[in-house]
């Protein structure tokens, strides 16, 4: 009874605090939830959606040329494989998405009305989705996305026999292919249209000059009691029928789930990680509350001591108060994480293109929040040893142990500026107290600049930039008359108009790396590829250049010899160096044409040509067209294929993460200061009072006061962007590896690190100002009362 | 004739007290004038401490007036009230209320920076001669906590007197002082008010009250009585114990 009676005083009196630590484990809560929630709705999405497609574990896309009945046999009759489905397709070589050319593989298939259909907004699903007539197309949900298509938009396929034009009826769920991060797409089309293509337009004979490959799209299921993971059964399945060499490429159903949910993915280890951060942010500010309530209750806690409470009850006291705050908080997150998750869900459906749910992983969430109080429980527990110190004596005989305020650091204080001199001397003199702020700023700032780092290293371009990928203000496309001989002389030209130009011809492929299969960026400069790591890019004809994702794969390093299989040859080559790339989230290596032509023919897919002044673009893509109109088709370089609502769309989802975490920062920050400002103030008020009885005016001290604050941010600041420097990139390679980022290198610069730093010194000066309001309560005559 | 350089009308203070009001001070008609070592002496609870925070702009009076250098200070803003602490009013507590985390040196001359006309240097000299005047100068660099309660006060005389207040007011400043220490402050501000400084004490000290020019005597809020005295000397102090002494018993002290 006697502990209910003084919890409910102590909350009555200090509900600053309590409410402040409900804020912050609410905020947590929040975070939390809504990012786990979204991210299991995301998962949950795609299972569904996968069971409905009926997509296999593996996927392989076979041309009709290459697959024969004995293929199929020696897969269905694999023990690791439980059974198969395969499907007519046709590959397109030639088409356009209104007016952009597509440069993607893209897939037409039959409607078979397996998949959902989306309603015109990509709210809901059609509750009966409509057949599809002649000259009407269904394509995934996230090429609204990518392309701006909406319905009613045209695409065109070029075939041998001319051009057949389709028209967008709606938007399906591909759980498969369909999502905004995976270049390749199945579009689908009425049983009339496919079946009078795939006899009339397809030309498996002369493939070669075929604008329509026509294909197969096998989907393997694993068998139940299969213990191999898909990389080892696509090696198994490989040994036995050659599946993964003859395929035009595979697709495992797991590889590209990771795909589409990787910023679902990101983000939610971002915000994990935030969370750890704010974590330790509470209790840092637990700590100081509890620390800061024992030294200015000295005396209230002695009484109580003498009074017959054990120090384990006054313990008890503290515990359940901050416990009580803390369970409300997580309560109050969960409930509040409802509508958000709903808005998550809908900001990332545009990107995976599937429908997501918005249900609370309630039992999930309650566990983190559970293990959360757990941890803060304990450290109040530790934080209230010093109630064991507390003498009732010394206590009832005036109060806490003599404080000497002499400190090494103290500064002189001087006439000008004044409240500055004053406000550091409150800070040197009892430095202890505000060591917790101090890294409450520093570990927000870290994070800030972490966040505003991704945020500038995740929008499209500067991705395509920074991790590996070629670019250029011109390009052109080889076509099927093209030679490796035509290489030098086409540098050659470009080299007239510009002797510093780079030029570089590239072809992306998928080839086996040790039975593994791997894209291949074959290039015709791999000497002068960025982003190396370690060792050196590939110079000679028997040598390549791995990502470190690759190199854990297959368990090889620099130095190694690796067997490479392509288009029937096989070869050995040296790895030479190490190097990082998002190609394929990182699943890629590079070698020279050269190198690649040892294994079978390959012509290059495209040019890039990087001018020393643009302006020379024009001119460069004019000659090459009019040189060489018969070997290649030269443009001016646009987006990479990616329209502005795509590129918008990634920035607005960078733009939300890091507006959340800044908010979310600015919120922390303000609960911290008015948490350590309350006490504070409480341990200064007399000597506000002394203060205003020498002249100072209330705005003066709250200055002073805001003034202290601003000089714990800055240093916090410092300390924030220097843990920045040693740890931002090494957290984010960790966060990103599954992209194929793993040596994040941001070179933060003081812009970067410039402006959360201000963000929080400004925020800790205003809100410290507003939080000392009090002091203008502050009557000098209360100093006569003592 | 001395002139007059506060005066307070009709000056009430009430509080509000279980829905109804306490008046502590009720209509007070009084004048301070220059040069004088002015005392307030009544019994606890007369409402003297009251009447000198009210005096002193520390505390607003509920009514009245109180007429300093023509402005009415009841009625000035907390910024003409801050610029009237730091100019022309110095004040000695009873607790002292040192800053704890600045030097005696530094509690000095804070005040000191608060005034626009004067320079740092200035300032320093001040403090360092005020310092010397007060016999703390070896001591100039220790804080609060670390030296006594006489040391402590009259560090706090200095402060208060930093900015050469024309008016010095000291609320029971041997009131947590020992025999020792009181007469050693007592000294100083006799000493000071000998230069010129006037002062008004709140006291119920007879050995304060004995250093007093004029005596004026509270009770139930309101002054009912007045003694002037010659300056102090040390050497009549008996004779001058026995005047107050029975002037006092008149008042029902």
């Amino acid at each position: 009874m006697e502990i209910l009676t003084l919890l409910k005083a102590n909350i009555r009196h200090k509900k600053g605090a309590f409410i402040s630590v409900i804020l912050l484990m609410l905020i947590i809560t929040l975070s939390f939830s809504v990012t786990v929630s979204n991210n299991d709705n995301v998962s949950d999405g795609i299972d569904r959606a996968h069971k409905a497609a009926d997509t296999g574990d593996l996927a392989a896309f076979i041309a009709e040329g290459e697959l024969d009945d004995e293929i199929l046999k020696k897969l269905s009759e694999n023990e690791n494989t439980g059974r198969i489905r395969d499907e007519r397709a046709m590959a397109l070589l030639s088409y356009k998405i209104g007016d952009r050319e597509g440069k993607s593989p893209y897939f037409l298939l039959k409607w078979d009305n397996s998949l959902s259909v989306f309603d015109e907004k990509l709210r809901e699903f059609q509750a009966a989705p409509e057949g599809l007539s002649e000259g009407e197309i269904y394509v995934p949900a996230a090429m609204k996305t990518v392309y701006g298509c909406d319905i009613g938009s045209d695409i065109s396929v070029n075939t041998k026999n001319g051009e057949e034009k389709f028209t967008v009826k709606g938007f399906v769920e591909d759980p498969f292919l369909g999502s905004m991060s995976i270049g390749i797409k199945q579009l689908f089309i009425s049983e009339n249209d496919f079946e009078r293509l795939y006899s009339n337009d397809t030309d498996e004979e002369n493939a070669a000059v075929s604008l329509i490959i026509p294909c197969r799209i096998i989907h393997i299921f694993k068998a139940e009691d299969c213990a191999l993971s898909v990389t080892e059964l696509k090696k198994e399945l490989n040994r036995e029928c050659l599946i993964v060499d003859k395929a035009l490429f595979t697709q495992s159903r797991e590889s590209s789930d990771e795909i589409t949910t990787i910023f679902t993915d990101t983000g939610t280890k971002m915000l994990c990680v935030f969370v750890v951060l704010l974590v330790i942010i509470v209790m840092i500010a637990i700590n100081h509350s509890i620390v800061t309530t024992i030294e200015t209750e000295y005396v209230s806690l002695g009484i109580l001591k003498a009074q017959g409470f054990t120090e384990n009850k006054i313990r008890l006291i503290y515990i359940i108060q901050y416990f009580s705050a803390l369970a409300v908080g997580g309560v109050l997150g969960i409930a509040a994480s409802f509508p958000l998750t709903r808005a998550l869900g809908k900001l990332f459906q545009p990107i995976t293109g599937i429908m997501v749910s918005t249900n609370i992983s309630v039992g999930k969430c309650l566990l983190v929040s559970l293990s959360i109080i757990f941890v803060c429980t304990v450290y109040i527990i530790i934080a209230s040893r010093k109630i064991g110190k507390i003498s009732p004596v010394r206590a009832i005989s005036g109060g806490a142990e003599e404080v000497y305020f002499d400190s090494p650091a103290n500064i002189p204080i001087e006439k000008k500026p004044l409240s500055f001199f004053i406000a550091l001397r409150q800070l040197t003199s009892h430095p202890k107290a505000y060591i917790g702020t101090a890294l409450i700023a520093a570990l927000l700032i870290f994070f800030m600049i972490t966040i505003t780092i991704l945020a500038g290293g995740m929008s499209a371009n500067s991705m395509i930039e920074a991790f590996g990928a070629l670019s250029g203000q011109a390009q052109a496309k080889p076509n099927n008359h093209f030679e490796l001989s035509d290489i030098s002389r086409t540098e050659g030209s470009v080299r007239e108009i510009d002797e510093n130009a780079s030029v570089i011809f590239s072809s992306t492929t998928y080839m086996t790396i040790d039975e593994t299969e791997m894209c291949c960026m074959v290039n015709s400069r791999p000497d002068i590829q960025k982003n190396v790591l370690t060792g050196r890019a590939p110079i000679y004809n028997n040598e390549i250049m791995i990502t470190e994702n690759v190199s854990e794969e297959i368990g090889k390093k620099v130095g190694d010899i690796v067997t490479v299989s392509y288009g029937g040859g096989s070869g050995e080559y040296m790895i030479t160096g190490l190097y990082q790339s998002v190609q394929d989230l990182g699943r890629c290596f590079t070698m020279s044409f050269d190198g690649a032509t040892q294994l079978c023919d390959i012509t290059p897919d495209i040019m890039y040509i990087t001018l020393s002044d643009d302006s020379l673009a024009d001119s460069t893509v004019k000659m090459l067209n009019e040189s060489y109109s018969d070997i290649l088709e030269a443009e001016i370089t646009e987006q990479d294929g990616y329209s502005d609502s795509m590129t918008g769309l990634i920035d607005t989802l960078m733009n939300v993460l890091t507006g959340v975490i800044y908010s979310v920062s600015a919120v922390f920050a303000l609960v911290a200061v008015h948490m350590v400002c309350s006490k504070a103030f409480l341990r200064e008020r007399r000597d506000s009072g002394i203060y205003k009885a020498l002249g100072f005016t209330s705005g003066r001290l709250r200055i002073c006061f805001a003034l202290r604050f601003l000089i714990i941010s800055v240093i916090g600041g410092v300390l924030g962007a220097v843990l920045s420097v040693l740890f931002s990139d090494r957290l984010l390679s960790l966060l990103l590896k599954n992209i194929g980022i793993t040596c994040f290198d941001s070179k933060v610069n003081a812009f970067t690190a410039s402006v959360p730093v201000l963000i929080i010194c400004l925020c800790f000066f205003v809100f410290a100002y507003f939080s000392s309001g009090r002091i203008r309560r502050v009557e000098i005559r209360e100093l006569v009362s003592e | 004739m001395k002139n007059t350089i506060l005066s307070a009308k009709e000056l009430c203070k009430s509080f509000a007290h279980n829905g109804g009001q306490i008046h502590i001070l009720s209509h007070v008609d009084m004048e301070l004038y220059e040069g004088d070592l002015t005392v307030i002496m009544g019994a606890s609870g007369s409402g003297k401490s009251t009447l000198l925070y009210a005096l002193s702009g520390m505390d607003r009076a509920t009514a009245g007036q109180v007429i300093y250098g023509g402005n009415d200070i009841v009625k000035m803003n907390e910024k003409g009230l801050a610029r009237l602490r730091h100019t022309d009013f110095g004040f000695v507590f009873q607790q002292m209320h040192l800053v704890s985390n600045l030097s005696l040196f530094e509690n000095i001359a804070v005040p000191g920076y608060l005034n626009k006309n004067k320079s740092a240097v200035q300032v320093k000299e001040r403090a360092e001669k005020l310092l010397e005047q007060m016999g703390i100068s070896h001591i100039k660099a220790h804080l609060p906590s670390q030296v006594s309660g006489g040391e402590q006060q009259r560090c706090a005389i200095a402060r208060a007197v930093i900015n050469e207040p024309k008016l010095l007011f000291a609320d029971e400043p041997t009131g947590a002082l020992n025999r020792r220490n009181t007469t050693e402050v007592l000294d100083l501000l006799t000493e000071l008010n000998r230069s010129g400084q006037s002062i008004l004490m709140v006291t119920h000290d007879m050995r304060a009250a004995l250093r007093a020019t004029r005596i004026l005597y509270i009770a139930d809020g309101n002054i009912i009585g007045e003694l002037t005295l010659p300056p102090y000397y040390s050497e009549e102090e008996k004779s001058r114990e026995a005047q107050v002494s029975a002037w006092l018993n008149s008042m029902e002290w």
